[in-house]
């Protein structure tokens, strides 16, 4: 901090050169300094002494030397964030209350502006917020520092001081004084309220005259004493009779006009932002009801406020704001936010807000307490229903008055005080529009209207809502995991589970229903702090492990300022990670690992955010974390929070319209809203038009498809586009869907001509299906309208009647896949007999499986054990393997028939196995699969070389007797194959053999 | 060790090279097959074209076609050794590795002997063209090893070529050109309908017909001559009509007649194929009753013939053939129509089910139409 205001200094040395600005530099420049060096130079003898004007201006630079010294802790926190200020872009505003003091020494005052726009921002930070209407103290001292030395520069002042009334007021001085006494009752409401806030006080009292400033001259320094009391949130409670004093005192003032009109405007700016500032934090930090529920609430008459409409503000006695809304709604009221001409009550409460009851007073609009309201539905007779308005909760601000309702008068001020009254009105509009107004302009309707309190939130209102569920949960996180207690792990299916057990919270639901919302209101409600990552962010294993671990070891700027310093620092943190299941890629890499493993881990509570619960990706995460399922809301809640939208925006849509609304988005809330926001751009025609398209996103399903495909009753208010979209929900299997089930329909036709309608249809779906084949071989997608009118149109047009039985999934698809499995076998099959039949693949299948199987089973079947031999040597010629035989056998037989291998005795069967085991011979094609298969390999690979190996005839027998004693297992089959090998020798083959290995050695010769 | 060392050698090549034993076969069909062009027994007079035209030192690409059961192979064969003797029937299959454009790896069973190679290239379905290009290319870039041989290029025998997709079969078309010096291409086909124009234009044609029934007949009783077996002629004639002119089927059903029932008698069962009694169980459905529930019950059959890989073709064949039968002249001039139409338009289209269910409807439209009428005009 000091660096940065000495980098100051070389500015207004050069300024320093211009002579008419001297003195002000050089006061500026005691500024600084006291700041910086003599920080307590608290002097109240010293005002005492100085004459009256100087005396005013000494209260006040003491006050804020007193706050320097204050600030200075806090801008060396601040330093980093400091520089970042000096970077912003000044507001016109700012701009122009500067403007004609260019011969002031400009870096100066931009510094205070950028104070004070910080205090702006930073709204709850009360500190900051004091600090920076200190330094508009400041610049305004310096200011009339130099009023006094020079003469030339008071006239530029007050050429100033009239371009700024002019301009703020746009009017002649009386209205200076209108405002004035709009300050004053602004004061006057703040001074019965019983939190008051000092500063706001002080100014009003350094506005007035000196005798008054003298008067109070004791009771400013022990303010100023106290003054670090008061920078904490909670000031002191005033005794109601000083509050009285300084209201009296102040009517004095505004009874003298002359003082009022001497004094500056620009200080009165200053005051007035700091009032609005403290009243917004007075807001801000008021709580509910004094004692709830201390009154009864009377049993009134049915609708015994219909037609009336009430407004309320501050904090009422006994009821909350909402109860109170819903007792007046109950007895057919309307509560609306704004005070209008229509408003028939107002019911003033605790610290009730200063523009509504200005305004209420303007418009003379009976100003009723919380007894009153109750002794109104006690006393009020019963209206009628239709009475009842519909609740209107905004109205526009800027609506001119022309004539004050006179129904509900308290007081009757003269015609004068009313024409005063809406020039107040005016100038409030210009002065304070960033309080009440600047909320809802350019804000998206979704921004706009997320909800801010628990129970705004649609559908979370209840006791058992996941949004209380989350808010115990976070109340109660630290007391379960503070190590003292130990949870056990609640069963998956529990069904009053609070979550105890976990340290991170699931939230899992469709879009649009309030997930992030709930969090955010929740941890409001409970005022933790957000650490939020979501899908924007790289949650990469390193990022999460680096980063956020350590951001929550850290405390915030927030704790640190408003002192919660005793807490632990992580006490306030909530990690929220939105968006889990989005963690995917090589952004997020071993993210969701990492996040498990920081939940293990933690000592801050962790909210995840998901859509699908289900997904593979959730798996994981779900077992170490509380599962909280969001639902959408049910319709009935959504249409009436989207009318209220509705009303509040003056969007005209019909019931209907919005119901189909609901539904088209499937109750997708930002959905809707988002919605609306265009129907607020759009003319009437075009929101019909954009609702009906906005019906036709409900997807369907295919079964949901196929029935308005053939149903009459459907066609008769679809055009030929409409029915070709339904071909469209799902393109890739409508047209085998409509093919499937189009012969389960009953058309509505003479019963001769019923065949000639399925012919009609099956031909188009033949058409269709040559479209199809077109669309995927050449990728001409054009042609899909094409085919939706050959697959889908066409057969529902000629078929049209109703669907009789139940709608099946196609069966090309099953049937597709075991086509395929059959060809697979047949593909093995045929490459095994290669060899053998020169046949081809469907040669094989046609006229080889049947007698082929015949062959090998109808011996066995006929002669038993006799016939094994046979059908094993069929086998072995072909080179077929048992598995062959069954892919044969399961090849061959056709629907209807019975397994022929049934017929077969078991005994006969286990020697056919045994037998064709035994006298295994070796296959010309490699096999590699089964390890059934690779044992028998192994003894015909051993065969093999046996046989290629010519010259090692001798080897053999050696060889044999290896793999004897190294394979017991094979030992069976080894000696069976060795024994053929040499029944082979002998016979006739074994010339064959022979001369193989002759052609062998001939080809290697060669 | 030795066998250790041998069992490391088959892991490496990973391919069982098996030298075929020239075994008898047990079954007829493969036992009785004639090995020499000389032994033909049919088309002899197209045998002996062809043993001229393999003396000759220059030599065409062949296209052989002709219907199953004709014996292209068998003849295909009988050239392969009148080029290089009897050295071909030492067969020996070699799996063959290839990898697609896409990464994808293929593999294809091969039947190699020293001077030929045979490859179906179908078996790899859509890929085939990438057999096509790298197996044949290969294949045709090598010279003969043999180079003492009697000839100086190899042969490759591709089979089922008008199964080939187009892509592979324009890949065929340059290797054809290119490589002739090194080695000639045998094809062999079902039919040239599928074959592209500019194959057919690059090869001599060679048409295999079936043999006629007294061929077959004759064939059948000289093979029962040798397996010392008595064939009543009337039998023999009758497989050989039940066989379809189909040589292969007909041996095949003889022997399964003999297994059946031995010695012959004339009139004894013959035993058809299951699919073709299903095929025309089916027919007879749909003469039987018109109805979309019997349409229902007739696409459940026809899935059926679909599984069991019935050519679609042979099914509309067989259908239209049964369901004539019952039909007077007009209406067998329509169903022909459709069933030609039918045919056509599930040659271009993918889902076959979809053209068979629409000829039985349009079937059963037609013919539901004319009972009707025939009923009206009597009663």
């Amino acid at each position: 901090m000091p660096k940065d205001i000495r980098s100051w200094f070389p500015v207004v040395n050069t300024k320093k050169g211009n002579t008419s600005e001297e003195p002000k530099n050089n006061r500026k420049r005691r500024v600084i300094s006291s700041d910086e060096d003599e920080p307590k130079k608290n002097s109240p003898s010293k005002k005492v002494k100085v004459n009256k004007k100087r005396n005013r201006h000494h209260t006040l630079s003491d006050s804020d030397e007193e706050i320097i010294s204050i600030k200075k802790p806090a801008s060396l926190i601040k330093s980093p964030n400091k520089e970042d200020y000096e970077k912003k872009a000044v507001s016109p505003r700012d701009i122009f209350g500067s403007a004609p003091v260019k011969r002031v020494a400009a870096p100066k005052i931009k510094k205070t502006e950028l104070f004070f726009k910080e205090g702006k921002w930073e709204d709850d930070n009360d500190c900051l917020k004091e600090l920076d209407t200190s330094h508009i103290e400041v610049e305004y001292f310096s200011k009339l520092e130099k009023d006094k030395n020079l003469k030339l520069v008071k006239d530029g002042i007050k050429n100033e001081d009239q371009d700024i009334s002019e301009i703020s007021s746009h009017a002649s001085p009386e209205k200076k004084e209108t405002k004035n006494e709009k300050n004053k009752n602004g004061n006057k409401i703040s001074s019965s309220d019983s939190k008051k806030d000092s500063s706001a006080q002080k100014k009003s009292k350094s506005s007035n005259s000196s005798i008054e400033d003298i008067n109070f001259e004791p009771e400013n320094s022990l303010k100023s004493q106290n003054r670090k009391e008061t920078q904490s949130k909670h000031a002191p409670k005033r005794t109601k009779g000083i509050s009285h004093m300084e209201v009296e005192k102040k009517r004095k003032k505004s009874q003298s006009p002359k003082k009022d009109k001497s004094l500056d405007p620009y200080e009165e700016r200053i005051e007035k932002k700091k009032q609005q500032v403290a009243l917004y934090q007075q807001y801000l930090n008021r709580g509910g009801a004094r004692n709830p529920g201390s009154k009864t609430i009377p049993e009134g008459a049915e609708y015994c406020l219909a037609g009336l409409s009430f407004v309320i503000t501050g904090v009422l006695d006994s009821l909350e704001r909402d109860e109170a809304t819903e007792l007046i709604k109950k007895y057919g009221g309307r509560v609306v936010q704004s005070v209008s001409r229509k408003t028939d009550y107002i019911i003033v409460g605790d610290e009730p807000g200063v523009s509504k009851l200005d305004k209420a007073k303007s418009l003379r609009v009976k100003q009723i307490s919380e007894d009153d309201l109750l002794d109104l539905i006690r006393t009020r007779p019963s209206g009628k229903a239709s009475e009842v308005k519909e609740t209107h909760h905004r109205i526009r601000k800027d609506e001119k008055l022309s004539s004050p309702e006179p129904q509900f008068e308290k007081s009757s001020p003269t015609q004068s005080h009313v024409k005063k009254d809406t020039k107040e009105k005016e100038l409030e509009n210009e002065e304070e529009p960033k309080i009440s107004l600047s909320e809802d302009s350019g804000q998206a309707l979704v921004e706009k209207y997320r909800p801010t309190a628990l129970n705004k939130i649609i559908g979370q209102q209840g006791e058992k809502s996941n949004a209380k569920k989350l808010l115990n949960w976070l109340k109660n996180w630290h007391r379960n995991h503070s190590g003292n207690v130990t949870h056990k792990k609640p069963s998956p299916w529990a069904k009053n589970d609070d979550g105890a057990f976990f340290k991170a919270a699931l939230l899992s639901g469709p879009p649009g229903i309030g997930k992030t919302t709930t969090v955010q209101v929740v941890c409001k409600e409970l005022g933790l702090d957000l650490l939020e990552y979501n899908a924007s962010d790289t949650r990469s294993k390193r990022l999460l492990k680096e980063g956020v671990s350590e951001l929550l070891n850290n405390t915030t700027m927030k704790g640190y300022f408003t002192g919660d310093n005793k807490e632990k620092p992580a006490a306030k943190h909530v990690l929220v990670m939105d968006e889990v299941d989005g963690m995917a890629g090589n952004e997020d890499r071993g993210g969701l690992q990492e996040l498990i493993a920081l939940i293990k881990s933690t000592e801050v509570p962790i909210i995840c955010i998901c859509n699908d619960r289900n997904h593979p990706k959730m798996r994981t995460l779900a077992n170490y974390t509380y599962d909280l399922r969001f639902h959408q809301p049910n319709h009935a809640q959504i249409k009436g929070a989207m009318l209220s939208i509705c009303h509040k925006e003056n969007i005209k849509i019909d019931k209907e319209e919005l119901d189909r609304l609901i539904t088209a988005t499937n109750r997708d809330i930002r959905q809707i809203i988002n919605h609306l926001a265009l129907l607020t751009e759009n003319s009437q025609t075009k929101i019909e038009s954009e609702n009906h398209k906005s019906n036709k996103d409900l997807r369907l399903g295919p079964w949901d498809v196929v029935r308005k495909v053939f149903s009459a009753e459907e066609h008769k208010n679809m055009s030929i586009h409409d029915k070709s979209g339904l071909f469209f929900h799902d393109y890739n299997i409508a047209a085998l869907f409509v093919q499937e089930n189009y012969l389960s329909v009953v058309p509505q036709a003479p019963k001769a001509e019923l065949m000639e309608r399925v012919a009609k249809a099956a031909h188009s779906l033949a058409m269709g299906d040559i479209i199809e084949k077109n669309i995927r071989q050449s990728n001409a997608w054009s042609l899909l309208p094409v085919q939706a009118c050959f697959s889908s149109v066409i057969p529902g047009t000629v078929m049209s009647g109703r669907i009789t039985s139940q709608i099946n999934f196609p069966s090309w698809l099953g049937r597709n896949s075991k086509s395929g499995k059959f060809d697979r076998l047949r593909q093995e099959v045929s490459i095994h007999t290669r060899l053998a039949t020169s046949a081809s693949k469907d040669a094989i299948n046609l006229d080889y499986l049947t007698y082929l199987r015949d062959f090998i089973i109808k011996p066995m079947i006929n002669n038993g054990i006799e016939g094994v031999e046979s059908s094993v040597k069929i086998m072995n010629d072909y080179h077929l393997m048992r598995e062959d035989l069954d892919s044969i056998l399961e090849l061959s037989t056709w629907p209807g028939q019975r397994d022929p291998m049934q017929a077969l005795d078991s005994k006969v069967k286990a020697a056919f196995t045994r037998t064709y085991n035994k006298s295994s011979v070796l296959t010309p094609y490699s096999i590699n699969s089964g390890t059934i298969k690779k044992k028998n390999k192994t003894s015909q690979d051993d065969d093999y070389m046996e046989d290629e190996n010519e010259e090692g005839a001798q080897l053999s027998e050696e060889d044999d007797e290896d793999n004897l004693d190294m394979d017991k297992m094979i030992k069976p089959k080894k000696s069976v194959a060795s024994k053929k090998v040499v029944s082979t020798t002998t016979n006739e083959a074994g010339s064959s053999k022979r001369g193989k290995g002759r052609g062998k050695g001939r080809g290697k010769g060669k | 060790m030795v066998r250790f060392f041998f069992k490391l050698l088959y892991f490496f090549v990973g391919v069982f090279n098996y030298l075929l034993l020239l075994e008898k076969m047990s079954l007829w069909v493969d036992k009785h097959r004639p090995t020499s062009l000389s032994k033909l027994d049919y088309h002899t007079e197209q045998a002996k074209h062809l043993k001229n035209l393999v003396q000759e030192s220059d030599f065409p690409h062949l296209l052989v076609y002709g219907p199953p059961g004709a014996g292209k192979k068998t003849r295909i064969m009988c050239i392969i050794r009148e080029l290089y003797g009897s050295g071909v029937e030492r067969l020996r299959m070699e799996t063959m590795h290839f990898e697609t454009p896409s990464q994808k790896k293929m593999e294809i069973m091969t039947i190699n002997s020293n001077y030929h190679i045979e490859v179906n290239p179908s078996d790899v379905g859509i890929n085939d063209r990438v057999v096509v290009m790298d197996l044949v290319k290969t294949v045709a870039q090598t010279h003969q090893i043999d180079s003492t041989g009697q000839r100086e290029f190899k042969v490759v025998l591709l089979t089922n070529v008008d199964q080939l997709t187009k892509d592979a079969q324009h890949a065929l078309r340059r290797t054809m050109e290119k490589y002739v010096a090194t080695c000639r291409l045998i094809l062999c086909a079902n039919s040239t309908s599928r074959v592209l124009p500019a194959i057919r234009s690059r090869c001599l044609g060679i048409r295999v017909p079936s043999p006629t029934i007294p061929e077959i007949t004759s064939i059948l009783n000289s093979i029962c001559k040798r397996e010392g077996l008595n064939l009543p002629d009337k039998l023999a004639t009758r497989v050989a009509e039940a066989s379809g002119r189909n040589l292969r089927r007909a041996i095949l059903m003889l022997e399964a007649c003999k297994v059946e029932q031995y010695p012959f008698t004339p009139e004894q069962n013959i035993t058809e194929p299951d699919w073709q009694v299903y095929l025309r169980e089916t027919a007879k459905l749909m003469v039987k009753e018109q109805s979309p529930s019997k349409l229902l019950q007739i696409r459940g059959r026809l899935y059926d013939l679909l599984i069991h890989a019935i050519p679609c073709d042979l099914i509309f064949k067989v259908l239209f053939q049964e369901c004539v039968k019952y039909c007077d002249l007009q209406m067998k001039m329509d169903i022909a129509a459709v069933a030609a139409e039918y045919e056509h338009t599930m040659i271009r289209s993918s889902k076959a089910i979809f053209h068979l269910e629409a000829f039985v409807a349009k079937f059963m439209a037609i013919y539901k139409r004319f009972m009707d009428l025939s009923a009206g005009d009597f009663m």
